[in-house]
């Protein structure tokens, strides 16, 4: 008989209990084993797809700010170039201003230079040609100077125009003050009395005469009354001599600045 | 000459015997189980894997996926019936390599138990999946005519069932033990490699057939 029936019975019962044990063995912690470790890497899956999300999202952020930094430092550059660019002008334009307060202060200076030198030499050339004609006259014709000048005034005096005369004789009569005689030497008595007498015989009138010296101011002699006023000077040829002069040092001058172009213009 | 292991008897009361095939189940029983136990005591979660625990992972994925192939739609339902199936022939078939071993699948016995196993099975999931009616419909189909083929055809194909890994397995031992005594020395190791990929080849047979026969008891008719 090939088919033992207990046999049987009994391998199928063995077979159910190898089923049971097998599911409770094998079967049951492998099934789980295998979900736990999807689950798992499904788990590290959401994790690692948040973190590239994340990771996109502050790589984004940063590109921003990057773009936004790169801006702001264009924009910082430009502001630094404009203000440089404004602070350039202005210390150029300080500069040119300064450089113009000293031409200026130069050029004034110069004229006061000249200015000074040509009073200087105004003087010097008076006292010169006071020291040349008193010397010339004392050797050819044995009269000083002062004595010659007073000549000359009284002579002018004796021979005005009746136009000057009208108009000066107004104002000697019309005038409360005494009449001034100024001169750049002091008068002897005698020519003090002979102006004195010209004065009357010319204007026919007897004031009263008041005599200064003045070396400053006058170079002969003068006679003033109420605003109008007679003289004799040499102020005219010093005035001509004073051009010339005056025209020599402006040609030097001018040429100075030529030449010292490259000293002078920054 | 011995045709099964049956005839090894051991111990005997009345009906009740302790023969070779038992023990010999008992003891693949005990290796499977124990096996089992070892390999899923300390079962790891992480994604570095143990070398028999890979194994057995692969051993279940494939059987799931086999089974899901046939077209059964929860292969883990199943997984417990037609695993175990599997395990226990291929088990049985493989030890065939040890010397003086007997497979109890070389026993019409043990076969007729496993075939009555899938018989039992097949209706019972059939009822678990569309119901009694349900299930008692489909040996109508496709008409009334077919009831008592069908009948047959179950029965016949669970006698097919043992009979047809019966008789592999215990003519490989039988060719095997007959080749030892005409060419003893290198012919038998060629025919027990043989005999080797016969017990796995059978093993799947056996189990895609109850796995088939299960899928078609538990498909809707619609």
């Amino acid at each position: 008989m090939l088919i033992d029936w207990f046999t049987v019975f009994a391998q199928l019962v063995n077979f159910l209990i190898l089923m049971a044990l097998l599911k409770r063995f094998l079967y049951k912690p492998i099934m789980q084993a295998l979900t736990d470790r999807e689950n798992k890497i499904a788990g590290q899956l959401e994790e690692a797809r948040k973190i590239k999300a994340s990771a996109e999202r502050e790589r984004i952020e940063y590109v921003d700010k990057i773009e936004r930094f790169e801006r702001q430092r264009e924009s910082l550059l430009k502001q630094v170039h404009d203000d440089a660019a404004h602070e350039r002008e202005k210390l150029i334009k300080a500069a040119r201003t300064e450089s113009d307060e000293l031409r200026s202060a130069w050029q004034q200076a110069l004229q006061n230079e000249q200015n000074r030198l040509n009073r200087e030499l105004m003087r010097n050339t008076r006292e010169e040609v006071f020291a040349i004609s008193r010397k010339t006259l004392a050797d050819l014709a044995s009269v000083s100077l002062e004595q010659r000048i007073c000549e000359v005034f009284l002579q002018r005096l004796h021979t005005l125009d009746d136009s000057d005369k009208n108009r000066l004789s107004d104002a000697i009569q019309s005038s409360s003050d005494t009449i001034r005689v100024r001169s750049v030497f002091a008068l002897m008595p005698e020519q003090k009395n002979a102006i004195k007498q010209v004065v009357s015989d010319v204007f026919k009138v007897n004031a009263t005469i008041e005599f200064d010296v003045d070396a400053d101011q006058i170079s002969g002699i003068e006679l003033s009354a109420n605003g109008r006023k007679l003289s004799w000077n040499i102020a005219e040829y010093l005035q001509d001599f004073e051009n010339s002069i005056g025209r020599a040092l402006t040609a030097k001058t001018v040429s100075q600045s030529h030449s010292g172009t490259d000293t002078h213009v920054v | 000459m011995r045709l099964s292991s049956d005839q090894i008897i051991f111990w005997q009361y009345g009906i009740i015997k302790l023969n070779g095939t038992i023990v010999t189940t008992w003891a693949i029983m005990l290796v499977l189980v124990v096996g089992a136990i070892l390999i899923t005591r300390n079962l790891t979660r992480s994604l570095e894997n143990k070398r028999w625990q890979s194994v057995l992972e692969v051993i279940v994925i494939t059987l799931n996926q086999q089974i899901e192939e046939v077209g059964l739609k929860r292969p883990e339902k199943y997984l417990g019936f037609l695993g175990t199936l599997f395990l226990f022939i291929v088990t049985a078939n493989l030890f065939a390599i040890l010397p003086g071993y007997e497979p109890p699948t070389g026993s019409l016995s043990t076969t007729a138990a496993l075939a009555i196993a899938v018989f039992i099975a097949v209706p019972f999931y059939g009822i678990a999946e569309q119901g009694f009616g349900g299930y008692l419909k489909s040996y109508l189909k496709p008409t009334l005519i077919m009831l008592p083929f069908n009948i047959i055809g179950e029965l016949s194909r669970t006698l097919a069932l043992a009979v047809r890994l019966f008789g592999n397995m215990m003519s490989g031992t039988m060719i095997v033990a007959i080749l030892l005594v005409v060419t003893p020395l290198f012919f038998p190791i060629i025919m027990n490699a043989l005999g080797l990929l016969t017990g796995i080849v059978q093993a799947y047979i056996f189990t895609i057939l109850a796995t088939v026969y299960i899928a078609a008891a538990t498909r809707r008719h619609d």
